[in-house]
């Protein structure tokens, strides 16, 4: 009986291996591709083969050699881009932290109300209203310029509090109440007691700031158009698959966005932990 | 069903009633609401009588310094001890009347028309000069921000006068009267929400709410692709709404089109990654599979990519000639002469964007399914067990209620989420294949890329700030019921 | 009470004194945008007499005079917007400028950037103020332009030299009246005549003579068993089926966003049937030739295409000797050889409404269409020149591409004026035609047929 029962543990924990097996190799399929080409000698964008038949690593050095400033400047956006996410990281990360304690520890009145407000307009994706965005930061001499896609980027971040606030309501009362007794400010509380006790949510919310830089697409394309010098890495590898590009520009493509991703998943897979809890909002204790 | 039998049911059950009840009571509720906003108007106009007798009684009654606080704002308050914050009264006065009258009157006075049509294109000497329409756009930017300035206005007029009449009763009383220190002070105890908010929320005003407030505006004009940037637009009323919903048959067939595939594709993205998700989640997890993390991580991977590179070289691997269709060819599936048309041709690429939509979100809800799974509680299992249940009648009796009991909300969010999927649309297939029964959108648009295109390529703003209005709407509602019938704002308090 | 009025005072005030540092930042973009409004009303109105009064100039003429060419426009900073595959020849081209009027004592600066002609009209009209002031764009987007009032009228003193030199149809393509009932003005410079296709064909495979009807390329390609792409389901290669039957287009004179089509439907129907026939075969295929036409006669896939003319350096480079070009066939449609009448673009450079420097632009935009640069531009990137004398001179007819493109157009369907409707409503009537799983019976042709009307005259 324990025997058979044994057995067809091992069979059904063998057919689960194998399944999950194929899943990864499908899941991860696409992006040793993406480093396979970014490595290729060949010339054609279409290639035939998974495997390149000539190796190069000429894609990579070319990316940081071969600079044109009106149509290919890697480095340049590389370096656009983390100025870009450091700064609205900064600026985020803030008003992230400062509105959802706010809304979880303090008391005022109409309390509930402005909650509610900031929810609706959190649920608002900014580009809807990209024109009028455009139109203000244009007035204000913003547009053309990575300092516009910063303010676009940090502006709106304090109505993302709803993943951080249910981090906060789940931090005990208790330690407020005690802290206060004590003499402290709701300042002091803020920096002294719970940030230092909410570091999941604050790793949290500094890697998804910093992170959202890196894929936008939408403003950064809207705001410089034809700034070359601004771009940001998104627009700068979505322009060298552009059909105009494409051809002389794909293989360096692949080798861009390896270099992109691969300190990405990097910070990515260390931070998992925290991105868990983030994402259950706290439900999930790791 | 009453109280006992509630707490009776797991929660998953108890979140199944609630949904019923509330749909149950819809009728009812929206009638109250109804009667609630009648209440809050009537409210409203009651609130501004008493405001008016208070304002009156207290400036009859009040001193010389409160009297002349009724036209020069932060006197009463200078005159009373707290000097600094008389001075910044009456700096916001002054400031207040330049503003209004060096600059925002001349655009708030075309508002009406948003200012007048420019003349013919003349030569001089043989150069063309270009008609300089008004800018209709600044008009109603700077027109926009004069209101809301002037709301701002009124309302530290009152306060001043507020502030005047509560210092001379403090004095009247002889109580002590805040030092500007103290004032300070409180703001980083009692106040403190004050100073945290004020930055967050002057930035979420400027480039959230004032773009909206704009957007809501130019839905109601005639701001498209014949009315250049820069140049002038009229007001139109509901045109923009009517001719989506009927008034021009072509929009109108358009926008059916795209709400209806823009909620297929919403609902099956969401449900096919969470079940997919959940399904592989559970493989990892389940007792005995070893190398876990090393799985996690597999899938975890393509998350951490940056999205638009993934899609990007999804959409050149699905290209007619790329990756996808020359293994194909290899293998003989097709012939060399064909190719499967992944994302051009209608069907095909609606699938393909599910399907590539799968590979993009399953991974996210394996990250979260892991860590929940992990928090199922072992008593449950173990009774299960004892009673003699299989592991099937365990997955659906308990694992997935519970799955679903906490992940609900983040759905609900994805369902959102996912109506708003503008990546995936776009960087896969840009909407195509087009479709000329379609205005200006293809096959696999979802309103949101719809919207795009519009702003972007075509410039017919209005049309695309009436579909945001309604998508707004539309998500908003949807979002404030969940939020107001999950846990997660009821139970705020649980551990306090 | 007391608590609660200083609270908001804190709130109120910084968002107070925000927005007025904000609105005191867009105080001068208004003023200086707005205050020319109206300063010129004084200025001669009546502009068909006055074309007569200027002075017509020649490009010699601005290259050799500043004062004639930029009037006093000095310290000059201008951006140009071109293609990327010709964005070296146009950096060049643009030195060249600049070192000519830097000897008559003048200082410029252009930056040229890379932007495709869609992108820049896209770009152009949603932001004219950063666009560029001098930008290149195909001619079925002229219309939009010219109506919205993004595109400066040319110079006065231009539009003889432009007019003469060009081919009809190009010139044609840059005129746009200002309001209904004016005369018709050049809105741009024409600058390239070769925005169409024609056939591409590997001449081992196929004869001159194969390469005259539809029919004997078929032959041909059932018999070798390899592929002739025509994209028929693309509204650009299309739209051959409505202007083989004789069919043009038009504007609606009430309104001139909407597009009117002078087609016959017997006509239309009849070639439609001939395509429906002829195209039953497997060898005929219906895809996007951008992808496929290249690489498909490097591999030997194909042996015959009909492709655009940016595909002629990259065909060169496939086929080398062995590539045949010719104007596109004929189709016989109830025995009658009938020749196929391509959609016939052209390339325009426009100045920017906007620019700050019109008379440098306006210059610019001249000096590059000239013939000297299109010679340049047509020896270096295979661009076909719109200049008359150009396209009759050795330089196109010793090119067997551009030649069979110059041959081309000269029965051809002009690009312009054509509303964003036209495209997907052509290209769907194409597709059904040459779809072979669809039925071609008289009925659904006739209903495929008022699709297609109904589709594009709506918007």
């Amino acid at each position: 009986m324990i025997k058979s029962y044994k057995l067809r543990r091992n069979i059904s924990n063998t057919i689960i291996y194998v399944i999950l097996t194929i899943l990864c190799l499908i899941w991860i399929m696409p992006l040793v591709w993406l480093v396979m080409t970014s490595f290729s000698g060949e010339g054609v964008v279409y290639s035939t083969n998974l495997i390149p038949s000539s190796w190069t690593f000429d894609n990579y050095v070319k990316l940081f050699t071969e600079i044109d400033p009106s149509k290919v400047n890697y480095p340049r956006w590389f370096l656009n881009t983390f100025i870009v996410a450091c700064f609205s990281c900064v600026i985020s990360t803030l008003s992230i932290l400062m509105v959802s304690y706010t809304f979880s520890r303090l008391r005022f009145k109409s309390r509930k109300k402005i909650i509610n407000v900031g929810f609706i307009l959190g649920m608002f994706p900014g580009f809807l209203t990209m024109v009028a965005i455009y139109y203000l930061l244009k007035i204000m001499g913003l547009t053309q310029s990575i300092v516009g896609l910063i303010v676009v980027y940090s502006a709106g971040a304090g109505l993302g509090f709803a993943i951080s606030k249910g981090f906060f309501d789940t931090v005990p009362r208790a330690l407020d109440e005690a802290a206060t007794i004590d003499g402290a400010t709701r300042n002091q509380i803020f920096w002294k007691i719970i940030l230092p006790m909410s570091k999941p949510i604050v790793v949290y919310t500094i890697l998804t700031s910093f992170t959202g830089p890196w894929a936008d697409f939408i403003f950064a394309k809207l705001l410089l158009v034809d700034q070359v010098d601004q771009y940001t890495i998104a627009i700068g590898l979505w322009r060298m698959v552009d059909k105009e590009f494409i051809n002389s520009y794909f293989h360096q493509f692949c080798a861009g966005s390896v270099i992109v991703a691969v300190p990405i998943t990097a910070l990515f897979l260390k931070m998992q932990k925290y991105y868990v809890e983030g994402v259950t909002g706290g439900a999930v204790k790791g | 069903m009453n109280f006992i039998e509630y707490v009776q049911l797991n929660p998953f059950q108890k979140f199944l009633y609630k949904l019923k009840m509330f749909f149950v009571n819809l009728p009812k509720n929206l009638g109250k609401f109804f009667k609630f906003i009648g209440m809050k108007i009537a409210a409203f106009f009651i609130g501004i009588g008493h405001a008016f007798k208070f304002y009156g009684t207290s400036f009859v009654k009040g001193d010389w310094s409160t009297k002349i606080s009724y036209l020069i704002m932060g006197f009463g308050i200078m005159v009373k001890g707290q000097i600094v914050k008389g001075i910044v009264f009456l700096a916001v006065e002054i400031a207040y009347f330049a503003f209004m009258i060096g600059f925002a009157w001349q655009h708030l006075s075309k508002f009406l028309t948003l200012g007048a049509a420019g003349t013919e294109t003349i030569y001089v000497d043989g150069m063309p000069v270009m008609p300089e329409p008004d800018n209709s756009m600044l008009i109603m930017l700077f027109s926009v921000l004069a209101i809301i300035v002037t709301v701002l206005f009124i309302f530290l007029y009152i306060v001043n006068i507020r502030i005047n009449v509560a210092l001379e009763e403090r004095k009247r009383n002889g109580e002590h009267i805040n030092s500007l220190k103290e004032d300070l002070a409180t703001l980083l105890d009692e106040r403190y929400h004050v100073t945290l908010l004020s930055l967050p929320t002057l930035l979420i005003c400027t480039f959230t709410v004032l773009p909206l407030i704009f957007m809501i505006l130019i839905a109601f004009t005639n701001f498209d692709r014949n009315h250049p940037m820069n140049g002038h637009f009229d007001w139109i009323g509901i045109q923009n709404f009517f001719d989506i919903f009927a008034g021009n048959p072509k929009k109108a067939a358009t926008f059916q089109s795209l709400v209806g595939w823009t909620f297929c594709w919403a609902i099956i993205a969401t449900i096919s990654c969470y079940i997919v998700g959940v399904i592989i989640a559970l493989m990892i997890n389940k007792k005995g599979i070893k190398c876990k993390s090393l799985f996690r991580t597999m899938f975890v991977m393509t998350v951490a990519v940056p999205q638009f590179v993934t899609l990007l070289l999804m959409a050149q691997m699905l290209n007619d000639n790329g990756f996808f269709n020359v293994l194909l060819r290899h293998m003989g599936v097709v012939g060399e002469m064909d190719f499967v048309p992944f994302l051009t041709a209608g069907w095909n690429a609606k699938i393909t964007v599910l399907v590539v939509n799968l590979w993009i979100g399953v991974p996210y809800t394996i990250l979260s399914a892991s860590g929940i799974l992990m928090n199922i509680p072992e008593e449950l299992y173990e009774s299960a067990r004892i009673d003699g249940a299989g592991p099937v009648v365990t997955f659906v009796k308990i694992t997935l209620p519970y799955m679903l009991f906490v992940m609900t909300p983040a759905l609900i969010q994805q369902f959102i989420g996912n109506i708003n999927n503008f990546n995936v649309i776009y960087f896969l297939t840009g909407g195509g294949p087009n479709d000329p029964y379609l205005y200006n959108a293809g096959e696999t648009d979802l309103l949101v890329t719809w919207l795009f295109k519009l702003t972007t390529g075509r410039n017919d703003y209005s049309l695309a700030a009436t579909i945001g209005i309604l998508v707004f709407i539309f998500c908003a509602t949807l979002s404030l019921i969940t939020f107001n019938m999950t846990r997660s704002s009821k139970d705020e308090e649980a551990f306090s | 009470m007391f608590k609660y009025t200083k609270r908001i005072l804190g709130v109120g005030l910084a968002s107070l004194m925000a927005v007025t540092a904000f609105a005191g930042c867009g105080g001068s973009t208004t003023s200086d945008g707005g205050s020319s409004s109206g300063g010129s009303s004084n200025a001669p109105a009546d502009n068909s007499s006055s074309q007569q009064e200027v002075q017509q100039l020649t490009i010699d003429d601005i290259m050799s005079d500043a004062d004639l060419a930029l009037s006093k426009e000095d310290n000059v900073k201008l951006k140009v917007w071109g293609p990327q595959e010709t964005l070296e020849l146009l950096k060049k081209q643009c030195e060249d400028f600049v070192e000519n009027f830097k000897k008559l004592g003048r200082t410029i600066q252009i930056e040229c950037v890379a932007q495709g002609e869609a992108d820049a009209q896209a770009n152009v009209r949603t932001d004219p103020d950063n666009a560029a002031d001098v930008f290149g764009f195909a001619s079925d987007q002229g219309m939009e332009l010219f109506n919205g009032n993004y595109c400066m009228p040319v110079r006065l003193q231009f539009v003889d030299a432009i007019k003469n030199a060009n081919l009809d149809d190009a010139y044609k393509s840059v005129l746009h009246a200002s309001e209904d009932g004016a005369e018709e003005l050049p809105y741009a410079f024409p600058e390239t005549g070769d925005n169409s296709y024609i056939l591409f064909y590997n001449n081992e495979a196929l004869t001159e003579d194969d390469v005259k009807t539809m029919e004997g390329i078929m032959k041909v390609c059932t018999d070798t068993k390899k592929k002739f792409a025509f994209n028929v389901g693309n509204g650009f290669y299309g739209a051959v089926i409505p202007f083989t039957a004789g069919g043009t287009l038009g504007l609606n004179p009430d309104d001139n966003t909407l597009q009117q089509l002078n087609y016959n439907e017997e006509d239309v129907t009849k070639v439609a049937k001939a395509f429906a026939d002829l195209c039953a075969n497997e060898y005929f295929k219906d895809e996007d030739v951008n992808q496929t036409l290249v690489s498909g006669f490097k591999n030997g896939t194909h042996i015959a295409g009909v492709g655009g003319s940016w595909m002629i350096k990259n065909m060169e480079k496939a086929l080398g000797d062995k590539l045949g070009a010719a104007k596109l066939p004929t189709i016989n449609v109830d025995g009658e050889d009938k020749p196929l009448v391509p959609l016939y673009g052209y390339k325009n450079i426009g100045v920017n409404a906007k620019t700050k420097y019109p008379y440098t632009s306006q210059a610019l935009a001249f000096y590059l269409t000239s013939e000297a640069c299109q010679k340049e531009r047509c020896e270096e990137c295979g661009w076909g020149p719109s200049i008359k004398s150009l396209a009759e001179s050795d330089l196109v007819t010793s090119n067997v591409c551009l030649n069979a493109l110059y041959e081309s157009q000269k029965n051809s369907v002009p690009q312009v004026n054509i509303c964003s409707s036209f495209w997907d409503a052509t290209g769907a009537y194409g597709a059904y035609m040459v779809n072979k799983d669809k039925k071609h019976d008289d009925a659904s042709l006739k209903s495929q047929y008022e699709e297609m009307v109904k589709n594009i005259t709506k918007g």
